[in-house]
């Protein structure tokens, strides 16, 4: 993590969606490609993030502690932690993964996409239009000719829950 | 639509590749968007590159000349040391009988070719989806001769153009007519182009019959080899060669 400025650690402001502020070091957001842009090039020392809830910034700013104190000797804390990290509910998970894709956390992002994945793999798909708040663009007939041309696509234990 | 949390399409994109194809047969009737996002080539170029962790299984296929009958076999997912495995007989992959060849996987899809006495019949075929696509007939004429033939084919992805071809070789030989030559006529298939290009090409006199006793073949990078052992002009002495066809 290498700084420009000499000795004493600078502090930043991050404003969440309630305006809840959170004071941290700045070497610790520079792991955000987006904060990392704004810290260098405009100086600020608050920066509002009016679309993330104050419950995910509290989650990313958790994992970007861990994050920075990783060596070669913790890995496998660290990897322990990263899956109680997204052992959430799956509306939570979804909230995080949008921040995270917003503050471009790009190791976060992978794995957080992956946690996603693995657990609307074998969703059905009313439970992922619920999840993702869409709404089928489809007529009825279209969607009967889905599950004629790819039935098993269809079978086995689709699990309708959203979470 | 009203959506607070509406994901933005290169997140969805990203969360989707990860997912297994069997997932995104379903999916795809999520909603519209959804299902051209699927379906674009980037994407499934991109889910491709993200498959290394799934399981791979190997496909046998026989062809008995003599009786003209073909088997088929799915070996298991574990082999396990020590263990005799069981040969399990895909019947749900649905495999068309009395195939002639069977080319591939490339991408997880097959090259299948099927040798009928009025034509012969191509198609590629992608079990996991149980998708099925017959090729465009061959049906660039050439003077048609008398004598025999060998049809011998590579499928591969052409990486410079994205697209999926097959090469078809054929030769024919007639002793009365051509002497000990052998003739050999090549077109390439494209999948985008959906249709047949005829090729011109050059094989020295020893042919390319020993290409179809290819020792293996394989698809790398967008060049198709064959390894095929075939008798030297001098001495007939066997010959190792490498034939290649660049996509």
């Amino acid at each position: 993590m290498a700084s420009s400025t000499t000795g004493e650690k600078k502090i930043l402001t991050l404003k969440g969606g309630d305006n809840e502020e959170f004071i941290l070091e700045e070497s610790l957001v520079l792991q955000s490609e987006l904060l990392k842009n704004m810290v260098k090039e405009e100086r600020v020392s608050s920066i509002p993030l009016p679309s993330i809830k104050s419950k995910t910034l509290v989650k990313i700013i958790e994992y970007l502690k861990k994050h920075a104190e990783l060596t070669p000797s913790n890995k496998e804390e660290f990897k322990n932690f990263e899956k109680e990290f997204v052992n959430v509910v799956l509306e939570e998970l979804l909230d995080i993964t949008v921040a995270v894709n917003y503050l471009k956390i790009n190791g976060l992002l992978e794995f957080c996409c992956q946690a996603v994945a693995d657990r609307i793999k074998d969703k059905s798909v009313e439970a992922v239009r619920k999840i993702f708040r869409i709404e089928s663009d489809f007529t009825p007939e279209e969607e009967s000719e889905f599950r004629k041309e790819t039935p098993e696509a269809f079978e086995g234990d689709l699990d309708d829950t959203t979470n | 639509m009203e959506n607070y949390r509406s994901l933005p399409d290169a997140l969805v994109t990203k969360i989707l590749v990860r997912l297994p194809v069997e997932s995104l047969a379903r999916f795809k009737c999520v909603r519209k968007n959804w299902y051209s996002l699927i379906t674009t080539s980037s994407f499934v170029r991109e889910h491709l590159n993200h498959l290394e962790k799934n399981p791979t299984r190997l496909l046998l296929h026989f062809h008995d000349i003599r009786s003209q009958s073909s088997t088929s076999l799915l070996l298991p997912e574990k082999i396990l040391p020590g263990v005799i495995s069981l040969h399990e007989k895909p019947s749900y992959l649905q495999i068309p009988a009395q195939l002639t060849e069977i080319v591939g996987p490339v991408d997880g899809i097959y090259f299948m070719y099927k040798k009928l006495s009025s034509d012969n019949r191509m198609a590629l075929w992608n079990p996991t989806l149980r998708e099925f696509r017959p090729l465009q007939p061959y049906n660039i004429k050439i003077s048609m001769p008398r004598g025999h033939f060998r049809h011998i084919f590579g499928f591969g992805f052409d990486p410079l153009s994205q697209d999926y071809k097959v090469v078809y070789v054929m030769n024919y030989w007639n002793q009365e007519e051509y002497g000990n030559i052998d003739r050999v006529f090549a077109a390439v298939y494209s999948l985008g182009k959906d249709c047949w290009r005829n090729l011109a090409c050059s094989f020295d006199n020893r042919g390319p019959s020993c290409m179809e006793n290819s020792l293996c073949s394989t698809c790398v990078n967008g060049v198709y080899y064959w390894s095929t052992l075939s008798s030297g002009a001098i001495a007939l002495q066997p010959v190792l060669l490498i034939r290649y066809f660049n996509m």
